[in-house]
């Protein structure tokens, strides 16, 4: 058995500058190993720990979708030391990677469903990665309609510009992109993101959410999601919490007796419900 | 399970010929405390040996230990490997049964369906735990299961000039010669009701756990941190306490250091947000971890009443005394002891 702590070797393949602030980057890396490319399965949602040698390891959700292969992207914004660091790394540096951690978007309960995505700014990356999943040929038929609003405060904070383009000319799914105030050159809608999904997103009977974003955008969508008729079941979210191990062990990111790095980072609204408001 | 009566000198002969296979380590007196220490070969814990001042659990989970190392090779891919597993075959001997039990509930941990530490299982694996039954409690002891074999692979019962020898695991059992001694009647057997041995009214009970689940907004906790300075010392004194932080050093390697969930870094993210920023909700946290959460996920609580944390409190902030007020709600009563 591999060691627990022990990393994936990972090359940085291509670095995206993806705001005009410049603190937000994209990283797309591949295995050294082409074994490990193939023992690294993951499903859309999870997470992994990255680690830069001498510096450290944080959390971040993974943004590619299995059907992706040999390759793992991540979308950092620059925040702290580790995300400092990870920005100034360059194409062909070598990184290490250690997961997936935590489960996924509930996809045994997304099966035959109609789905209901909402994203706010970077917090986009997992729902990029279902989204992605859906749309692979071979998985579509197993999802009914599929409805987004991802939302920024402007259009140059959006990730992943070009897919989001060749998306908005597709018949599978219904994107809707929208910005906080209006801007010159912008197309889509203009509105928050809970104005918006109002607007747009009458959901069937059967339909489940997935929703990611900034706390006061989750905090003002639910709402509208259940005036729209989806219970608390019916809705999922993915929490940020600080991690170490991401296995369980060294408790820290807890919220009641939940682990978000292992029982998480994916909870239905009405699991937390249930659980203590500290997060 | 039966039980052997060995004399003092059948006790010695016997550990010493563990030495010969193990590192045998037992309380060793450095100046006024006991700790576990290499053991001489020739002394037993004597009357003044109560319970060791740090818990066993460093030498299962050491407050520093490397996990990996690496080296950066300029134009290369750097070298990264696991540290290696530790080999020694230890014997803990006089190890109190509150702390043996505090090793199964670490287990749970450490040891988890779907994850185990490698280090600490290898430790786990190459250690034989004798545990030594009180004779009597501390002040601040608190255990309810004083005679607890839960940890143990063997468990030993003074009885003034002899010892009753109990094997328990499959461990215990092969590394005791029973054929060689014999096994006690049930006279001696009874003697062992006559260790004085007070067990205290169960703290930590299940009417507790239900009425944690009700007050996490209560002002108790408030109350309750007042006093609390958040040093941690309880935590690092806890045979149960888990936490650490992971981190690089600039010598090449990836180590593990306990942490405390008292400290305000502890959860604290880069965002700046900290979604537990006063000592109100750290100290909730500690408890709730023990009596709560431990329990709802493991079905035990993550306490074995060792009293190290009332004994060492700079502020004597007394748990007893916490958990009998939030049990008695939030009324302050003095801890009966």
């Amino acid at each position: 058995m591999q060691n627990l702590y022990l990393p994936y070797q990972m090359r940085i393949e291509k670095i995206v500058e993806e705001s005009p602030e410049k603190d937000l980057k994209t990283f797309e890396l591949s295995f050294l190993d082409s074994q490990d490319a193939v023992d690294c399965k993951y499903l859309p949602g999870q997470f992994a720990e990255v680690s830069i040698l001498g510096i450290g390891e944080a959390p971040f959700g993974i943004a590619s979708a299995p059907c992706e292969t040999g390759l793992v992207r991540f979308s950092v914004k620059k925040a702290g030391l580790f995300t400092e660091n990870l920005h100034q790394a360059e194409v062909g540096d070598i990184i290490g990677l250690r997961g997936p951690l935590g489960n996924s978007w509930p996809l045994e309960k997304l099966k035959g469903k109609d789905i209901v995505i909402i994203g706010g700014g970077f917090a986009f990356t997992t729902l990029r990665s279902m989204i992605r999943f859906i749309i692979e040929p071979k998985n579509r038929k197993d999802f009914g309609q599929v409805d987004i609003v991802y939302g920024n405060r402007n259009p140059g904070q959006m990730l992943y510009k070009e897919e989001l383009e060749e998306w908005l000319t597709r018949k599978d799914l219904n994107l809707h992109l929208t910005i906080d105030k209006p801007a010159e050159g912008w197309q889509n809608y203009v509105g928050f993101v809970p104005q918006i999904t109002e607007q747009v997103i009458k959901p069937s009977h059967n339909a489940v959410s997935l929703v990611c974003g900034p706390p006061i955008m989750i905090k003002y969508t639910l709402p509208v999601l259940e005036k729209l008729g989806l219970n608390p079941e019916r809705i999922y979210t993915s929490l940020e919490m600080k991690m170490k191990c991401g296995i369980g062990m060294c408790g820290r990111c807890n919220i009641g007796s939940k682990y978000v790095c292992k029982d998480g980072p994916v909870f239905s609204v009405a699991e937390l419900e249930k659980l203590p408001s500290e997060y | 399970m039966a039980k052997y009566l060995l004399t003092k000198k059948d006790l010695l002969i016997w550990l010493k010929k563990l030495q010969q296979e193990y590192e045998v380590l037992a309380p060793v007196k450095e100046k006024k405390v006991y700790n576990f220490g290499h053991w001489d070969g020739k002394s037993l814990p004597d009357k003044s040996y109560q319970n060791t001042l740090k818990p066993p659990k460093d030498l299962f989970f050491p407050q520093h230990e490397i996990l990996l190392k690496y080296k950066k090779v300029k134009g290369q891919r750097p070298i990264i490997k696991a540290a290696d597993l530790p080999e020694e075959k230890r014997v803990i001997f006089g190890i109190r049964p509150c702390d043996a039990k505090s090793l199964s509930l670490l287990d749970k941990v450490f040891l988890g369906e779907e994850y185990q530490d490698p280090f600490y299982q290898a430790r786990r694996l190459n250690t034989l735990i004798i545990s030594l039954v009180c004779r009597e409690p501390k002040e601040s002891c608190f255990c309810t299961q004083p005679f607890s074999v839960e940890g143990s692979d063997i468990v030993l019962f003074e009885l003034n000039d002899k010892y009753l020898v109990e094997p328990i695991s499959e461990k215990g059992k092969n590394c005791f010669p029973s054929a060689s001694y014999c096994e006690a009647d049930f006279h001696i057997i009874d003697k062992i009701k006559e260790i004085k041995i007070n067990t205290y009214e169960e703290i930590a009970s299940a009417d507790l756990t239900e009425k944690l689940d009700l007050i996490f907004d209560s002002p108790i906790w408030k109350e309750l941190q007042e006093k609390c300075i958040n040093c941690g010392v309880c935590s690092f004194l806890c045979p149960t306490c888990h936490c650490f932080d992971i981190t690089d050093n600039q010598q090449g390697s990836k180590v593990r250091n306990w942490d405390s969930c008292m400290f305000s870094g502890f959860t604290k993210q880069a965002s700046g947000h900290n979604p537990r920023p006063s000592g109100t909700e750290r100290l909730r946290q500690r408890v709730m971890h023990k009596f709560k959460y431990f329990p709802d996920k493991y079905g035990v609580v993550a306490c074995v009443g060792c009293g190290r944390c009332v004994e060492k409190c700079p502020v004597n902030l007394d748990i007893r005394q916490v958990l009998l007020q939030i049990k008695n709600g939030g009324e302050k009563l003095e801890c009966r002891m």
